[in-house]
């Protein structure tokens, strides 16, 4: 048996007590009630005790109404001076009981069935369904009670209507008075009936005891039919005003139950009310904070180019206060000569809002009140708000960047230069050679000439080819030496469409040289059509060369018909254009392709390891990239990946 | 001294190639130019005469290499080597290799003429020493042994008497014997015969002196 189990059987066992207890008090006390001749009274209350018990605790205690009326019944009628008295004696009230029983069972049910239980009774129909049922239930012992009497023979058969009439009424009556009372106690839900209490319990104990005290009254002044007068219609007027209050209560109560839903809903309405109040105000106070603590100038601009908000680093950043900001075109802190174009793009943003960058590719400034101009950075980001679409602009003052910027470039040109510098002097010998050879033809091609010239007129043909040859090579000397000036020259470098075959074409004669000077040879493998790519001449030829000369130093240990260079031209299957360079010389340890690029990074013992890494960051700046591979035989080559231009951009 | 030879001159410069062509042509040479080593060595015939211009550096066979290799296919023609730049001992090496001359450019044409007249004299006088010596050996080839063995102890300043004692013949039979030896190789006294016998490599210098003791 489970624990608990216990005290919830006594429980049972003490309603069902309980409730035979106060179905016996009440029917001793209802007798006093009774209206001669018979055992029928006016007013049955403990029918209504049963109905309510039975309705309050469940149809288990039912025991309760059977044990309740037998003893109040056996009472009475008990006589055990004969076994046939006796037995009757204990049958008659068996079966009234049963019958008491069952009609509380049938009342409980109907009322279960077409009203419910718990009920709080606020519906006037309820009530009357309540009253209604419990009512017609009464009809069972009506039946069964004066039936039994009847074949006790306890009641002649001529009387058995008039006492089935009594029966009914005095139980109903009973039901209408005790139901309500006994629900006032135990009924479900308990803050319903227990309001009712002062309301309903009060007035009809208080009349039901009047018409009490008044039929005592009557009776005992003897006239019968006046006290039975007084009791019917007293405990009509109680039943029918225990019924009134019912549904006045109910209404009342249904009444407050609206009013305190209503009440619950307007605060229940009114609290996420404030709680969206009080969001919105953190989200506007959040804004703004957020607004003011950008590390960046934010201008809130709407639709037609107005400025609507703004936050204090953009008042810091331009010099105007807020107020002389706000409602304001925002081309107010476009320099003047922009702002046509700012409008023209202002409105196409407009019509495709998307968060972006603002101005990528060109140069922004913006213009302080004082008229002096800086360089900025702006991000756009499109914000809907009831106001229609407005544009948020955050703006950054990149002067400081940019002259960071600007200096690591000088830096970077400046190291370029000294490479080539550098370079020169390394190719100072091959240089003197290609310059040597157009000065030792001019020369020779003078010495002719003058010999030519002692010849006479027969040789004068001869003598023009040769001052021409002359002319030539003093052209080439010369253009030798321009180019020489331009490639150790400190410029910056200036960015134009370059054919890179005409590039590669004007130092063929350095780079052959070179070669020479190594003892090794060039190949060439160029394409026939022309390649265009975006670059500084001098850069492009300083990465170049840098490339010839590291392949043929790598080839220096090589045997002298082994030390080949090839330079070779060509378009990648992506369109962009290929300077190889590939040697014959050792090739590189994994580790060092690896490192090939890092400045200060060399193999050789006389190298200052820059130019690599210079040429990289060059061919870089250009877009392009500088990349080193392992030929599968012999060697390494280099390279030179440059974005191709198209022909007609010029 | 006007020769035939001709000038053969290997440059990879187009230019300069063109008026080394030019100036040499202008006193009458003949000039021949080509623009790397192996073109040379692909036309070149050993029984040209003439000399060689030469650079030192070019790309793929460079001079020195190429003079090497003559030395190797024992072709000796002589070499005047140009250059862009004195590198001493690069033309300290190309001397010891029997260079003839190691010119820097650009030069004086006085200066690169003499050296290919001298060039070519060099040539013309070691093909005429040859072909003299190729006479001489020929008539050498008509000797029958016994008068080989008189003619080398003739050379050799012996005496008639001697000779004879020596190869167990009489005087008379000797005296005939270098009679044809003298005929054969046209030698019109003893001297000129002792002279050519030194051409062929027959007398040997001192020869004389120790058949004296």
């Amino acid at each position: 048996m489970k624990p608990q189990s216990s005290p919830q059987w006594a429980l049972r066992l003490a309603e069902i007590l309980g409730l035979a207890g106060a179905y016996f008090v009440l029917g001793r006390l209802g007798l006093l009630l009774s209206i001669p001749p018979g055992y029928a009274t006016a007013a049955w209350l403990p029918s209504g005790i049963a109905l309510a018990g039975v309705l309050c605790f469940g149809y288990r205690v039912w025991p309760g109404v059977f044990v309740g009326s037998f003893l109040v019944n056996v009472w009475t009628s008990f006589e055990p001076s004969s076994i046939q008295s006796l037995v009757r004696s204990l049958a008659v009230p068996g079966g009234i009981a049963l019958g008491a029983a069952l009609q509380a069972l049938l009342g409980a049910f109907l009322i279960h069935r077409w009203v419910g239980y718990p009920t709080s009774l606020d519906r006037e129909w309820d009530v009357v369904k309540l009253l209604a049922l419990g009512a017609a239930s009464c009809l069972v012992n009506a039946t069964i009670g004066p039936t039994t009497l009847a074949i006790a023979g306890l009641v002649a058969l001529a009387t058995y209507f008039s006492n089935w009439w009594t029966w009914w009424v005095g139980d109903s009556i009973g039901v209408l008075i005790a139901t309500p009372l006994a629900l006032i106690l135990f009924g479900q839900p308990r803050e319903s009936w227990r309001r009712r209490a002062l309301s309903v319990g009060v007035p009809l104990v208080i009349t039901f005891s009047l018409v009490v005290v008044l039929f005592t009254l009557a009776n005992r002044s003897g006239q019968n039919w006046q006290a039975g007068t007084v009791l019917a219609g007293g405990l009509v007027f109680t039943s029918l005003l225990g019924a009134f209050l019912l549904v006045l209560t109910g209404r009342t109560s249904k009444i407050e139950l609206l009013v305190r839903e209503r009440t619950a809903e307007l605060s229940q309405s009114n609290l996420s009310l404030a709680r969206e109040i009080g969001e919105r105000q953190r989200a506007g106070s959040l804004f703004r904070g957020l607004l003011e603590s950008a590390p960046d100038a934010m201008v809130i601009v709407n639709g037609e180019g107005k400025i609507v908000l703004v936050n204090s680093q953009t008042e810091k950043l331009f010099g105007y206060t807020r107020e002389e900001l706000i409602g304001e075109a925002v081309e107010m802190l476009v320099p003047l000569r922009r702002r046509q174009r700012h409008v023209e793009h202002r409105i196409a943003y407009m019509a495709n809002p998307h968060a972006r960058p603002m101005g990528q590719d060109i140069e922004l400034r913006g213009l302080r009140k004082d008229g002096s101009e800086f360089p900025v950075e702006i991000s756009l980001s499109p914000l809907t708000t009831e106001e229609g679409m407005v544009v948020s602009s955050a703006i950054r003052d990149i002067t400081g960047r940019k002259r960071v910027e600007d200096q690591a470039r000088r830096r970077q040109e400046e190291l370029a230069h000294f490479a080539r510098l550098a370079a020169m002097g390394a190719l100072a010998t091959g240089l003197a050679h290609e310059l040597n050879q157009p000065l030792c033809a001019i020369v020779t091609n003078s010495h002719a000439a003058r010999r030519m010239l002692a010849l006479g007129p027969a040789s004068h043909d001869e003598l023009h080819a040769t001052l021409d040859d002359i002319i030539y090579g003093a052209m080439r000397a010369g253009d030798i030496i321009q180019h020489l000036r331009d490639f150790v020259r400190k410029d910056s470098p200036k960015q134009a469409k370059l054919d890179i075959h005409q590039v590669i074409g004007e130092i063929a004669g350095f780079l052959e040289a070179d070669a020479v000077e190594h003892g090794g040879v060039i190949r060439w493998e160029l394409m026939d059509e022309p390649l265009a790519v975006l670059g500084d001449r001098i850069q492009l030829q300083q990465v170049i060369l840098n490339l010839v000369r590291n392949g043929l130093e790598a080839m220096a240990s090589q045997e002298a018909n082994g030390r080949e260079l090839l330079i070779r031209t060509c378009r990648k299957p992506t369109g962009d254009v290929e300077v190889a360079v590939r040697d014959r010389g050792e090739g590189l340890s994994k580790e060092d392709i690896d490192r090939i690029f890092e400045p200060f990074f060399t193999t050789k013992s006389n190298g200052l390891g820059v130019g690599l890494s210079i040429s990289r960051s060059i061919v870089e700046t250009l877009g392009g990239r500088l990349e080193v591979t392992l030929n599968p035989d012999r060697g390494t080559t280099f390279h030179m990946v440059l974005p191709y231009v198209e022909e007609d951009l010029s | 001294m006007q020769s035939d030879g001709t000038v053969f001159i290997i440059d990879d410069d187009q230019g300069v190639c063109k008026a080394l062509c030019r100036l040499i042509q202008s006193v009458g040479l003949q000039a021949k130019a080509f623009a790397s080593a192996q073109e040379f060595l692909d036309a070149y015939q050993s029984a040209d005469p003439g000399c060689l211009v030469l650079d030192v550096r070019m790309p793929g066979l460079s001079g020195l290499e190429l003079q090497d290799l003559l030395a190797a296919r024992n072709i000796h023609i002589p070499i005047i080597f140009i250059t862009g730049h004195g590198d001493v001992p690069m033309s300290v090496k190309a001397m010891k290799d029997g260079a003839l001359d190691f010119i820097q450019k650009p030069f004086s044409d006085q200066v690169l003429l003499d050296a290919v007249q001298t060039a070519l004299a060099k040539d013309a006088a070691a093909r005429r020493k040859n072909a003299e010596r190729d006479a001489i050996l020929q008539c050498f080839n008509c000797l029958t042994p016994r008068e080989r063995e008189v003619l080398r102890l003739v050379v050799a300043g012996r005496l008639n008497k001697q000779i004879a004692v020596e190869l167990s013949a009489s005087e008379k039979t000797i005296k005939v014997h270098r009679g044809r030896v003298m005929k054969k190789m046209q030698a019109a006294s003893l001297a000129d015969l002792v002279l050519r016998a030194e051409v062929i490599g027959i007398a040997q210098p001192g020869s004389a002196s120790e058949a004296a003791t």
